[in-house]
């Protein structure tokens, strides 16, 4: 029995999340997969909402300690990096997404700061045509 | 071109709010700060200022595209900016898109998806005063998308490297001889 270790995932927002580690995986609670990707393990498969992904080797995704979460990740065709030593997980867009924007040219949707900070979309502005443009203080 | 149903909406693709604030000074549109580095890595953004229209149905309809909100580096990239306002105006006037719009935005490769992945630890790491993990993220992240800006540059700032200084022309020199590589429509012209 391995004890576990806070980890802190960056995904689209960032969470920590007690996890034990196991030949550099992180394995964490099936539960805490909704506040990490906002996607839960059901036993139709992985479902964000209505939607699910079926899985076909749900056992794959499981050890005995815990939800494999860079198993989960790929499932859901997101590239994954970790940082064992500090017990940190990157966790990027779903290629889809990207495909997305890219050749079905949607807005996805980002979840952006304002000056105070709060979180603001793009889709804030749906009926508005829209320049967007990226800057930088660099 | 105020009531004309036309906003712009300016992200700012820092890591750092309070980096951002000072250059929002007297804006009247919206300033939005893409702390998570998400932004780039979706639209394939590879520098700054890069410009895509969105109409109202949230289509991108014009993709990523090098443009300034004025002429003063025309010199250094061959991009005016009356052209571009006049693309604006014939577009939310009269519907028209001009013909670069139609370009197709390549994919990112591999080492590209990495390199944002390597970047956001980075970040991380940076925020949580680890000096010599932030260097070791970015340096991974300069290696395998040596040519985004929004990497390499970005870092600049961020591990004590003056972001216009010698660095950044290195850069851009790198870049040059590479060809100018975009995913978006290409807006930079190579000197002859």
């Amino acid at each position: 029995m391995h004890e576990s270790q806070e980890t802190t995932i960056l995904a689209d927002w960032t969470s920590t999340t007690e996890a034990i580690w196991q030949d550099q995986r992180p394995l964490v609670k099936p539960s805490a997969l909704q506040e990490i990707l906002g996607w839960e393990l059901k036993p139709e498969g992985l479902c964000q909402g209505s939607l699910c992904i079926p899985v076909p080797d749900a056992a794959s995704l499981m050890a005995s300690d815990g939800l494999d979460l860079i198993a989960a990740a790929e499932k859901l065709n997101r590239p994954t990096l970790v940082d064992s030593e500090n017990q940190w997980v990157v966790i990027g867009s779903p290629a889809e997404k990207r495909e997305n924007a890219l050749v079905g040219r949607q807005v996805p949707n980002v979840t952006l700061r304002d000056l105070d900070g709060a979180s603001r979309e793009l889709t804030e502005w749906s009926g508005t045509r829209r320049l967007l443009v990226a800057f930088s203080s660099w | 071109m105020a009531g004309n149903n036309f906003t712009v909406i300016a992200v700012a693709l820092d890591e750092n709010i309070e980096a951002v604030i000072p250059l929002a000074e007297g804006i009247t549109y919206p300033v939005l700060v893409d702390t998570e580095h998400q932004l780039a890595e979706l639209y394939a953004i590879t520098n700054v200022p890069t410009v895509l229209w969105i109409d109202e149905h949230d289509q991108i309809v014009r993709p990523n595209a090098t443009e300034f909100g004025c002429d003063m580096f025309i010199d250094f990239t061959g991009i005016s900016c009356a052209d571009h306002m006049e693309q604006v105006s014939d577009w939310i006037l009269n519907g028209n898109l001009p013909a670069d719009a139609s370009h197709q935005v390549t994919e990112l490769s591999e080492k590209e998806i990495l390199a944002h992945l390597h970047f956001r630890l980075a970040v991380h790491a940076q925020r949580n005063q680890q000096e010599e993990t932030a260097q070791k993220y970015f340096a991974q992240a300069a290696e395998l998308a040596p040519f985004d800006f929004t990497i390499v540059r970005a870092a600049m700032p961020l591990t004590g490297v003056d972001p216009f200084g010698p660095a950044f022309f290195e850069l851009y020199q790198r870049f040059a001889d590479a060809g100018l590589p975009t995913h978006g429509i290409e807006r930079l012209k190579q000197e002859n």
